[in-house]
């Protein structure tokens, strides 16, 4: 699976006001297996394109293939998303939360039952299938959102700064716990974030977003092989990365911002 | 634990002074029988009421009524309000007019239901399910509108169709809206009705209390209001565990 971005621009009209646009000539190949993480200043454009990838955008221009088939909308089975939000349904068990998309798809009960169960597992949270999401912690909740996302065994998960609300303890530990699941299962993942070193950690290759409008000025490739282990965080090589990614992001603000 | 004893010691007491007041007053307190009876009387009355087959036929009218237009209310008010609150458009044009027909004092209409089905029970049905009608309608309108984004983001992101968007996602996110106008409607029905039978008919609890306290049976026209308030409260825990939600909102 290769997934494709060809000088995407999106354009938001509005209905009041000038229109805006997100992103403007984003060029990107995503390959299988791949662990792209992106990031960037707020409002650089990174969740407009994750949408445009998931189809759940259409670029103003450009356009965006997956083996050469175009995207026309939204296709959980290609492209499973995790929300920021969680967005768990209230009215549902966590189990038949992870089977959600399995029942869209006419899956019967009970298989669409067992696959879920099986995706709770591995995010090790099969002992809570029969709760509410109310029940359950936000790291909890979101670990259901990511069970949900894999039981489509999509070509490519897309998530949106999936542990952005979560504190920075359970952050790392649930960060990590779910980089290693997703290894494991050999999923190519896009994942946006704003923390230096979630980007650094889970991903195979940083892209670094600017603003204004948004495009990706600078890539960086992470040389080390995953899964990996909490010490990689104290190696040269990774703190290398970060002071350069912080530079980029914090340190000189004209280098991002485009004129 | 303690809280829940002190509350319910102190509901008891009350019922306790409430009683205890009527006794006072139909014994030292000297009232006249035919303002206030005397409790014994009224038990009396109760029991002859309650054994009666004359009693449980009017209150099956009673409860038929009822229920007819409390189905008619929650089936057309749901499909109404979800009709009406499927774009911005509608729910701007129908909210103000459902809610103007919520505050309207409907009683005002009575008179033509009369005209128009007879005093017999259609003419209930009609005036309760249009009471019942609108607070549904009205909760539903904003139910539907009022659904969070994100589901909708979701059910579109893994591949809900329309159908399923709006069976699966849009009628269990509205759902606490919509019971909450559920419980309004039924209790408004319920008023309607009785008060409908008070007011014109020829059958109906309602239209026995009206003809008892006219003819001056006061000792029957307690046990009736007795034997009202043992359904209305039958109807209120109907209501009331009608549909909780297995869930917290506010996940
Ligand atoms: N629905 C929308 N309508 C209009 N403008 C939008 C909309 N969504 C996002 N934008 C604008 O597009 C830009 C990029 O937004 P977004 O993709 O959410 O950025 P990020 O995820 O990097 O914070 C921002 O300037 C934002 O205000
Ligand atoms: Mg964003």
């Amino acid at each position: 699976m290769t997934m494709n971005i060809e000088s995407v621009t999106l354009t938001y009209e509005r209905a009041k006001g000038d229109p805006v646009t997100a992103i403007r000539d984003i060029d990107l190949e995503v390959r299988r297996g791949e662990f792209v993480s992106l990031i960037g200043p707020s409002g650089c454009g990174k969740s407009t394109l994750l949408h445009c990838m998931g189809g759940m955008l259409r670029p103003s221009s450009g356009r965006i293939t997956v083996d050469g088939e175009p995207i026309t909308g939204p296709k959980p089975s290609r492209a499973a998303f995790v929300f920021q939000d969680y967005s768990l349904f209230p009215w549902r068990s966590v189990v038949d939360n992870a089977a959600t998309g399995l029942r869209f798809a006419g899956v019967r009960k009970a298989e669409r039952r067992a696959v879920a169960m099986k995706q709770l597992e591995l995010v090790g949270l099969d002992h809570v299938a029969e709760s509410y999401p109310a029940e359950l912690s936000g790291g909890m909740q979101q670990r259901v959102a990511v069970a949900r996302a894999l039981a489509m065994d999509p070509q490519i998960m897309l998530m949106d700064e999936p542990f952005g609300a979560l504190d920075e303890q359970s952050r790392r530990r649930i960060g990590i716990e779910m980089s290693n699941v997703l290894t494991e299962a050999e999923k190519t993942v896009v994942m946006v974030t704003h923390s230096l070193d979630e980007a650094i950690f889970w991903a195979d290759r940083v892209l670094v977003m600017g603003k204004g409008p948004g495009r990706i000025v600078r890539e960086f490739v992470v040389d080390a092989p995953r899964p990996r282990r909490l010490d990689f965080m104290t190696t040269a090589s990774f703190d290398t990365l970060r002071a350069e990614l912080f530079g980029l992001l914090e340190g000189a603000p004209e280098e991002v911002v485009a004129p | 634990m303690k809280h829940k004893i002190a509350v319910w010691c102190l509901r008891i007491l009350g019922l306790i002074g409430l009683f205890g007041a009527w006794a006072y007053a139909t014994g030292p307190g000297g009232v006249s029988p035919i303002l206030v009876p005397k409790m014994s009387v009224v038990w009396e009355q109760f029991k002859l009421l309650v054994t009666s087959s004359h009693t449980w036929s009017s209150a099956g009218i009673t409860a038929v009524e009822l229920l007819a237009a409390f189905a008619i209310a929650l089936v057309a008010g749901v499909v109404v309000g979800f009709i009406c609150g499927r774009t911005p458009f509608r729910a701007e044009v129908a909210e103000p007019l459902i809610a103007w027909g919520y505050l309207v004092p409907l009683v005002l209409f009575y008179p033509l239901f009369i005209l128009w089905f007879g005093v017999g029970m259609q003419s209930k049905i009609a005036y309760g399910a249009l009471s019942g009608f609108f607070p549904i309608a009205f909760n539903s309108l904003r139910g539907f509108r009022a659904i969070d984004q994100r589901y909708l983001k979701v059910a579109r992101a893994f591949g809900a169709s329309g159908s399923q968007t709006d069976w699966q996602v849009k009628m269990p996110a509205a759902l606490p809206m919509v019971l909450s106008g559920v419980r309004i409607g039924a209790a408004l029905c319920m008023i309607t009705v009785i008060l409908a039978e008070m007011l014109a008919s020829t059958r109906g609890l309602g239209y026995e209390l009206a003809r008892a306290s006219q003819t001056l049976q006061v000792a029957e026209a307690f046990a009736l209001i007795l034997i009202l308030l043992v359904f209305v409260a039958i109807v209120q825990y109907a209501i009331n565990h009608f549909g909780k939600e297995r869930y917290r909102t506010d996940a």
